[in-house]
């Protein structure tokens, strides 16, 4: 009975709750284009971007980094951004069911009716649909089922572990479990605290948690963002039944890729599999999509002479979220918005794109600057 | 360049996914007419992989962070979504076709993740091995929930403070590592190897006011400790546990 109540708890605080969060940046959306993969998105990266500008000054500012402090924090900051997020988006127009409860919803007003509902349900989608769904609950199954072992984890997951059972924040050789002054070049990527956090709120092991728990939430989660990021490029096809039924099958040829991609340990695909929790695979398999889905949406609010607030919005959130995954992730990322945005500015002759942009990476600034002030110490030795 | 030509051998490994990738934004720059996602997902990756592929920029990378993670500027570059995009745009209408033979040629041309040698069938919901649960677990009653210093065979280390900090240990991971071969560390010296002297074991150990031994059962015969004080807990999955009732004053402080 405890282990299905820790499970609810796991569902609501690494599921329910992030997906949640979505809803305040949303809210900039019109309630037509609140769709579910958008919140999703949005709603962690939210989620991750809080922890992260919550987390620092606990980290650096209190003694031995008072996590407790930081979870209370956490807690009241979430609660506050979903009930804004849940006034706003009720008070303009709600949300977008999911694709498939639209379909249905349809269908039954077809048979209502008296007319053939099997019009609006097309069969060729259907059938990629769930040979994707499928495959991605072989994923999940064989992630849950099958241990990786992986050298990493002995820093990260003993983190995580570290944390939850001593209240403090990397002042601890993982390795050893000697205490030592902040270890800079990789405290200011929280996400090892973000599972902590989890793991003290749904009382699970971090290990647990982290290996068994949390592929469940962030193998969808990378699928999603290639999802988004997927229909970011036929935004102008998903319109009809032609364009839509590519994105099922862009789906299958995904998950195919993922479990065939083994090919060497360096790629995205490996690092999905094998390190699902770590924040490599979060930056490389769930920040990087979503940075093109950003890239895209700005480059067709261009076309269509929008002003892309929420999408600008995402863009920030995603540069803080890059900082929550690993350390050299902002800088990655932070060249590659810029680098993006110079182009599509020279592009559509829109030199504002590339100004948002960098006031989009201040983070990444601000971040490169304590990065460079905790390891100066080491680089001058 | 030599070693960026390695990056991108090592990161294509047994794959073709490089080529694929190529194959794949040759057919896009003809095919997509969509001036956006031209720039964002076409000219702005293939930029990114000319940037990668020049040399100032991975010198200048490697004095920052080093030549082993220049790879994951590769990351940033995304293959299999442009794939995939190529792939249902060439056969929009034959999809089942399209996918059929695409999913065939990366399963034929990949390797399967589930075939890697890491990946072995769980014993427990923490993903690590059972002796390791054990172990720490029996460690922790003799402590009855106490902090401590355990010295754990090198097989072990990996393992034991992913389930339980409060067994502090002399050395851990790092020791694995090809960047520690030449660091001296005396009770990983000692118990990396194939018969342990039990005298020299001992007086390592209470130089690092370490409490606990952990030893494979392979190993068993070749030491006594019992002439240094050392009590025998107990055997836990084939290793050893043995007890220093030695105070440690670092820990105990």
């Amino acid at each position: 009975m405890r282990t299905v109540l820790s499970i609810l708890l796991f569902a609501v605080f690494a599921g329910l709750v992030p997906v949640l969060t979505g809803l305040l940046p949303c809210s900039l959306l019109p309630a037509g284009k609140r769709t579910f993969h958008r919140l999703v998105i949005t709603g962690y990266m939210t989620t991750f971007a809080l922890f992260e500008v919550l987390g620092l000054p606990v980290l650096f500012f209190t003694k031995l980094g008072d996590f407790y402090l930081l979870l209370g924090m956490y807690l009241a900051a979430t609660a506050a951004v979903i009930v804004l997020g849940i006034v706003r988006t009720y008070k303009s127009g709600g949300v977008c069911l999911p694709q498939p409860v639209r379909t249905l919803q349809k269908a039954r007003i077809l048979r209502k009716n008296g007319d053939d509902p099997s019009s609006v349900i097309d069969r060729e989608a259907l059938v990629l649909w769930i040979v994707f769904w499928a495959l991605l609950v072989f994923e999940i199954v064989m992630a849950i089922t099958h241990a990786s072992y992986d050298g990493d984890d002995s820093y990260y997951v003993a983190q995580s572990v570290q944390t939850y059972q001593t209240g403090t924040m990397y002042h601890y050789i993982p390795y050893t479990g000697i205490t030592t002054s902040l270890d800079g070049r990789h405290a200011m990527a929280l996400l090892p605290m973000w599972i902590s956090a989890v793991s003290v709120l749904c009382r699970l092991h971090p290990a647990i948690v982290s290996h068994t728990l949390l592929p469940v939430i962030f193998l969808p989660l990378a699928d999603i963002s290639c999802y988004s990021l997927m229909r970011a490029l036929l935004y102008n096809k998903v319109g009809n039944k032609r364009g839509r039924r590519m994105i099922p099958a862009f789906l299958v040829i995904l998950a195919v890729a993922q479990i065939f991609g083994n090919n060497s340990i360096y790629t995205p695909e490996s690092f999905l599999m094998l390190r699902t929790w770590q924040g490599k695979t979060l930056f490389a398999c769930v920040v990087v999509p979503v940075a093109f889905y950003v890239l895209l949406n700005i480059a067709h609010h261009l076309q269509d002479h929008n002003a892309p607030n929420y999408t600008f919005l995402l863009m920030f959130l995603l540069n803080v979220t890059a900082g929550f995954t690993t350390s050299m992730a902002p800088f990655y990322l932070g060249a590659l918005l810029v680098l993006g945005s110079l182009m599509l500015s020279a592009g559509f002759r829109k030199p504002w794109v590339l100004g948002r942009t960098i006031l989009c990476c201040i983070p990444n600034a601000v971040y490169a600057v304590i990065l460079v002030i905790l390891m100066l110490p080491n680089l001058l030795a | 360049m030599s070693q960026i030509i390695n990056t991108i051998e090592e990161y294509q490994g047994s794959g073709w996914i490089l080529v694929f990738y190529g194959i794949a934004l040759v057919a896009l720059f003809f095919r997509e007419n969509d001036r956006g996602n031209r720039i964002a997902f076409l000219y702005l990756p293939a930029l990114w992989f000319v940037i990668f592929l020049l040399p100032p920029v991975h010198s200048l990378y490697v004095r920052i962070d080093g030549n082993d993670t220049y790879y994951r500027l590769l990351w940033l570059i995304p293959m299999i979504v442009t794939i995939g995009y190529a792939l249902v745009r060439q056969f929009a209408d034959h999809l089942y076709i399209g996918v059929i033979l695409l999913c065939a040629v990366l399963a034929i041309s990949g390797t399967c993740v589930y075939r890697n040698e890491n990946l072995t069938r769980a014993t427990n919901p923490y993903h690590l091995p059972q002796y390791v649960v054990d172990v720490c677990d029996a460690i922790m009653e003799d402590t009855d929930g106490e902090r401590t210093m355990a010295a754990m065979p090198p097989e072990m280390v990996q393992f034991v403070r992913q389930y339980e900090t409060r067994i502090m240990m002399p050395y851990g991971r790092e020791m694995l590592m090809p960047s520690y071969a030449n660091v001296e560390m005396p009770v990983y010296d000692i118990m990396n190897q194939d018969t342990i002297n039990g005298k020299e074991l001992v007086a390592a150990i209470r130089d690092y006011n370490c409490n606990y031994i952990v030893v494979s059962s392979i190993k068993i015969d070749t030491i006594d400790l019992s002439e240094y004080g050392i009590e025998f807990v107990g055997l836990v999955d084939g290793f050893a546990i043995y007890h220093d009732p030695t105070e440690s004053a670092s820990l105990t402080d």
